[in-house]
């Protein structure tokens, strides 16, 4: 797999962006939650404090937005996670078993699809706000519940390829001597299914991330992303939306953290291209 | 669908042609759809497109249900202004009590068990019925009956209404007294209403809508707007300045103050607070802000959870600095140090908490004293708006910084968390009130055991029986004392914490003459024309 | 044949859409009548009992289940004086209107400009193209809004910033909604045309001298137009997804936002009518894009 530079510069975006994302406590950046009235918005100095300009209760942009990629990169990560593990066990079940299992569990799935995706954002929310307290105990915040309720709206595509795959793969023959040979269907599974998925599974993933961040993106602005402070780039981007006008200049709170936003996406769609070869 | 494949097996120039015949025959089907789709875009419009009105005016979030008795918004009340009058008005100058469909009216009593009104001769709906005493006594009873789901029931419940046609009079019997219920006549949800709207099935909403305001219905689109026109039948002998009014609906602050700086309306109730300071230097003829009678504040949850402890919620309040939360917040917002805002004229100054880092680290050192260990989990909880999310940013943040206490934050949409109030889970919480009625009753009649808008398990019998007593007295400035001690009595308790008053930001075209700022945001629509007009 | 269990799956799809929304609204917390004021608790019960809210959930579920198949969903539970088919209707034209127009510029730009990008694959134009093309995807589309806001609204002052009105007031709605797909239409049509470019029959016909305007249009547009019609099932999605959030931002009155409105806040019988609506319209044009790419290649009905 040759991989050209602009994947080079892709994979070196995204590996600077989640160091700095990981290190944002540590970095010397300003408080992202201290507010300032006297440097209420302050359009970006980009080589003086403050780099990217302060939002309307006087925040540094910059903190902002590096700690706004801590949680979306997190919510694409985790929320991927999740959505994989409902996923491939789902679709590698269905695939594998065929026959009734398969058409009773695509029957579901198909039933899943069709549920408009706002009524479903706000039951998994809700129901998961009945449960904070017991959550809670476990070391369970919102926070965590927003990865988990993002990671279930995406699980359906990823246990489609898993089936596609668990079909395309039964059909070998290898898996076919296994099975004349009377190995176990567990085992066959495990040691022969699941292994010769990754491939496929790795494009589903970089394909992925993407759709969950731009789906956190989605939720912020319908008014459901994450809490405060905790900050997304969803969140910044639709604030500084929110508050265009023509009367006062503030078109950075929305232009930067969308920029970010835009970078991150086609960094992974190109990283996601490359593995498709 | 791999057609790569057929044009290599083909190679010839015919080939391709034969093999999808359909294709050929698609290209001016598809063509002569799109020039369909555009027909029927195009048509659309015609039925989408409303015509402009000569006033139009953003109203802020929709009204749910154009009845006066049922809805209880700012946004529904600038409209039931327009459409109907009630037995009195409120000046919007002064905010006294004058005339409405009244021409007179007493107390028969000096604690107000007992009023009479008598309405003037000849009144008429908009649709040119006449308007009696039966039907200001039919609205009266539908405004207590269970079954209209009014949120005013309470006003009129178990009151005797007596009526007299020859005299045009109407004689209410309260139980209790009630010294203000000629000012409360001026509020929407006591002006009598039209047995159209009395008798429309649940469900639905009468075709036409007879009204008695300067103002009368003509069209409704739902998340758009409210169309209204001059009622002929008005009983003030005014020339109205416009003809007909257009209240959009827009939830979006920013969307209304660009319609507004784009000169499509002409004036919007309230503004973006990042805009403030521009709108004060460049606008400052169309933005005057006005401190309203409305504060916001917080409530403590005390049957349960750790601000049982009146340490804990000293400790929290005392550390407020007052000032600096309404300079970050911005917007104008002066700092309330009492419950009630102070505009009820006579009204003692109530003396609140205040910042004192000194009382409040000595609370906390007291609290952790008696409660040995870790602080327990905190939490604040507010309803989902770009406002309160502010508010509560600034408030954790002086907590943590001038106590070193981390308050966790928690939203909840409000139809969420209105019921988690109601059902004390919370610990502490976002509270807000506007005043129904100028005087310190409609704020303080909240906080008694039983009352629905209390909220926060707080249960003092001496508070009741202060507000009884205030009540029962005649005289208007031992009621003021009597209520007053109340006031001190909740504030000392540590259960409601004054914030912030609130601040009317209404924008104002110059090009709008007429408009009479206030505390309560009355809008005299009669009064109102387009400057441009000789007077 | 076909047409027919297509048509069933489509009903059966919209019933239990119905039965799950259903479920789901009835068990989140909080009611329609929960608001600052508090409400007497016999009013609130006579409330309940008025909308039915008291009974039990199966009997509800029959009820709804009924008012379906008449096409009526009862009143609004947040605009008590309408019902919900009156709201349903003023803002079906509106989502149409905005879809309609957004599917039109989408096609109309995407797909000359993908047999572009396919003709200068090689040159800065086709590279310029394609990369826009791949940022446009990149972007959420409300973005996208902000920056048309910005510059057509704001700057220049050509276009108003929000609100219904006419053809002025569509315009910024119809590219936000209808760019980014226009941007995914030209990567779709522009593989399909430089497979198509390279294939026999365009070197055969450019050796016989044709004017490359006719090779384009019979050998190239045909085949390319293949994928489009197979995406327009998904982007018909795309389309009723994104409004929501278009919507909001020109504070038009159409599906998407009383989509969240009625989840928001509890509004059971809209939020119920608005999800058949939107299953529905969804399925439809789901089922045409099956039918019309049906049409266009036989094929495929033997091959799924």
């Amino acid at each position: 797999m040759k991989s050209t530079r602009g994947q080079k510069v892709a994979w070196g975006f995204l590996i600077l962006l989640s160091v700095a994302a990981l290190l944002a406590p540590w970095l010397p950046i300003a408080d992202f939650r201290l507010m300032n009235a006297d440097a209420r918005l302050q359009p970006p100095q980009w080589t003086a404090a403050p780099v990217l300009g302060t939002d309307a209760e006087g925040r540094d942009l910059l903190a902002r937005v590096l700690w706004g990629a801590r949680i979306s990169l997190a919510v694409g990560f985790f929320g991927t996670l999740v959505a994989m593990l409902i996923g491939i066990p789902y679709g590698a079940l269905a695939g594998f078993l065929g026959g009734r299992w398969d058409r009773i569990q695509m029957r579901f799935a198909d039933a899943l699809e069709s549920i408009p995706m706002v009524v479903f954002v706000l039951f998994l929310l809700s129901i998961l706000q009945e449960y904070r307290a017991d959550l809670a105990v476990i070391g369970f915040g919102r926070l965590q519940l927003f990865f988990l309720a993002v990671g279930v709206l995406f699980w359906l595509p990823t246990a489609r390829v898993a089936r596609a795959e668990a079909l395309r793969l039964r059909k070998q023959p290898f898996v076919q001597a296994a099975i004349a040979g009377g190995m176990k269907r567990s085992a066959i599974l495990w040691r022969h299914i699941l292994p010769n998925m990754l491939p496929a599974l790795r494009v589903m993933l970089l394909l992925t991330v993407p759709r969950v961040i731009l789906m956190e993106a989605f939720l912020s602005f319908l008014g459901l992303g994450v809490e405060p402070p905790a900050v997304s780039w969803g969140g910044l981007a639709n604030d500084g939306l929110a508050a265009m006008n023509p009367l006062v200049d503030s078109i950075w709170l929305m232009l930067v953290p969308s920029i970010a936003l835009g970078l991150t996406l086609l960094a992974l769609q190109k990283v996601a291209n490359s593995a498709d070869d | 669908m791999d057609t790569l494949r057929l044009y290599d097996a083909a190679g010839t120039e015919s080939a391709p042609l034969k093999r999808y015949p359909l294709c050929v025959s698609l290209l001016p089907q598809i063509r002569r759809c799109c020039a369909l789709a555009c027909v029927m875009l195009l048509a659309g419009f015609s039925a989408c497109v409303p015509p402009r009105a000569e006033l139009v005016v953003a109203n802020g979030p929709d009204v749910e249900v154009l009845d006066p008795q049922i809805t209880s918004t700012t946004a529904g009340g600038r409209i039931f202004s327009a459409l109907f009058e009630g037995l009195t008005r409120l000046d919007p100058a002064t905010l006294e009590v004058v005339p409405g469909l009244a021409e007179s009216w007493s107390k028969e009593d000096p604690a107000g068990r007992v009023w009479t009104f008598t309405l003037r001769e000849n009144l008429r709906w908009s649709d040119g019925s006449h308007l009696t005493v039966e039907d200001v006594r039919a609205s009266w009873r539908r405004l207590a009956l269970p079954a209209t789901g009014a949120d005013y029931a309470a006003w009129m419940k178990d009151a005797e209404v007596l009526i007299n046609l020859e005299q045009r009079s109407v004689q209410v019997h309260f139980p209790t007294p009630q010294p203000l219920f000629d000012r409360m006549c001026a509020f929407h949800a006591l002006a009598p209403i039209p047995a159209a709207l009395r008798n429309a099935a649940p469900g639905t909403a009468p075709s036409v809508l007879p009204c008695s305001g300067p103002y009368q219905f003509l069209e409704r689109r739902i998340r758009d707007r409210i169309r209204v026109t001059s009622n002929p039948h008005y009983w003030r002998d005014v020339d109205l300045g416009f003809e007909s009014i257009d209240f959009l609906t827009l939830d979006s602050q920013f969307t209304a103050l660009n319609l507004f700086l784009s000169g499509d309306v002409w004036f919007t109730p309230n503004v973006p607070d990042l805009a403030v300071p521009a709108l004060l230097r460049e606008y400052a003829s169309a933005f005057q802000p006005q401190a309203q009678f409305a504060t916001y504040f917080l409530r403590f949850q005390i049957l349960n959870g750790p601000f049982q402890d009146k340490d804990l919620r000293l400790a929290l309040i005392h550390s407020i600095d007052r000032s600096v939360v309404a300079k970050n917040l911005g917007g104008g917002r002066p700092a309330a140090h009492s419950l009630v805002p102070p505009f009820a004229p006579g009204y003692p100054e109530v003396a609140g908490p205040n910042f004192d880092l000194n009382l409040a680290k000595a609370a906390l050192a007291r609290y952790r004293k008696s409660h040995p260990g870790p602080l327990p989990h905190l939490e604040y909880l507010y309803p989902s708006s770009d406002f309160n999310r502010k508010l509560a940013e600034v408030l954790q943040q002086q907590w943590s910084l001038n106590l070193g206490v981390e308050v966790a934050l928690a939203n909840q949409e409000a139809k969420t968390f209105f019921p988690a109030q109601r059902g004390l889970e919370y610990q502490v919480s976002h509270s807000s009130w506007v005043g129904d009625y100028l005087d310190p009753l409609t704020f303080l009649e909240n906080f008694v055991a039983g009352s629905g808008n209390n909220r926060t398990g707080y249960a003092n019998p001496e508070y009741a029986k202060l507000l009884d007593w205030a009540a029962d007295c005649g005289d208007p400035v031992l009621r003021f004392d009597l209520l007053a001690q109340a006031e001190s009595l909740l504030l000392e308790e540590a259960v409601i914490v004054p914030l912030l008053l609130d601040v009317g930001q209404e924008l104002v075209s110059p090009k709008l003459g007429g408009f009479q700022r206030n505390a309560s945001g009355v809008i005299d629509w009669a009064a109102l024309y387009p400057e441009s007009e000789v007077r | 044949m076909r047409i027919v269990r297509r048509l069933c799956a489509w009903i059966f799809g919209i019933l239990m859409v119905h039965l799950l929304a259903f479920l789901m609204m009835r068990t989140t917390r909080g009611g329609p009548f929960d608001s600052a004021r508090a409400l007497d608790p016999i009013v609130q019960r006579a409330l309940e009992q008025r909308y039915g809210l008291d009974q039990p959930l199966l009997v509800q579920y029959g009820h709804a289940l009924s008012g379906l198949i008449r096409g009526d969903f009862g009143p609004s539970l947040r605009y008590r004086d309408t019902q919900v088919s009156t709201l349903l209707a003023d803002a079906l034209p509106i989502s149409l209107i905005l879809g309609g127009g957004a599917l039109l510029i989408a096609l109309l730009i995407g797909i000359p400009a993908g047999l572009y990008c396919a003709r200068r694959a090689r040159s800065f134009d086709g590279k310029f193209l394609h990369a826009g093309g791949a940022l446009l995807l990149a972007l959420p589309n409300f973005v996208l809004a902000g920056l048309l806001l910005a510059i057509f609204s704001f700057q220049l002052g050509w276009l108003p910033p929000a609100g219904l009105g006419g053809v002025r007031n569509f315009l910024l709605p119809w590219l936000c909604l209808g760019l980014p797909l226009s941007a995914q239409i030209l990567l779709l049509v522009r593989s399909k045309a430089k497979q198509a470019l390279c294939s026999d029959s365009v070197r055969h016909a450019t050796a016989e001298g044709l004017p490359p305007r006719i090779i384009v249009r019979r050998y190239v547009l045909r085949p390319s137009l293949g994928p489009v019609i197979a995406f327009l099932g998904p982007a018909s999605a795309a389309i009723l997804t994104g409004s929501l959030v278009i919507e909001k931002v020109f504070a038009l009155p159409g599906l998407g936002t009383f989509f969240v409105q009625a989840a928001l806040s509890r509004d059971y019988t809209l939020a119920l009518g608005v999800t058949v609506v939107y299953t529905a319209l969804l399925g439809l044009c789901t089922l045409l894009a099956d039918l019309l790419m049906a049409r266009m290649d036989p094929r495929l009905e033997a091959v799924s």
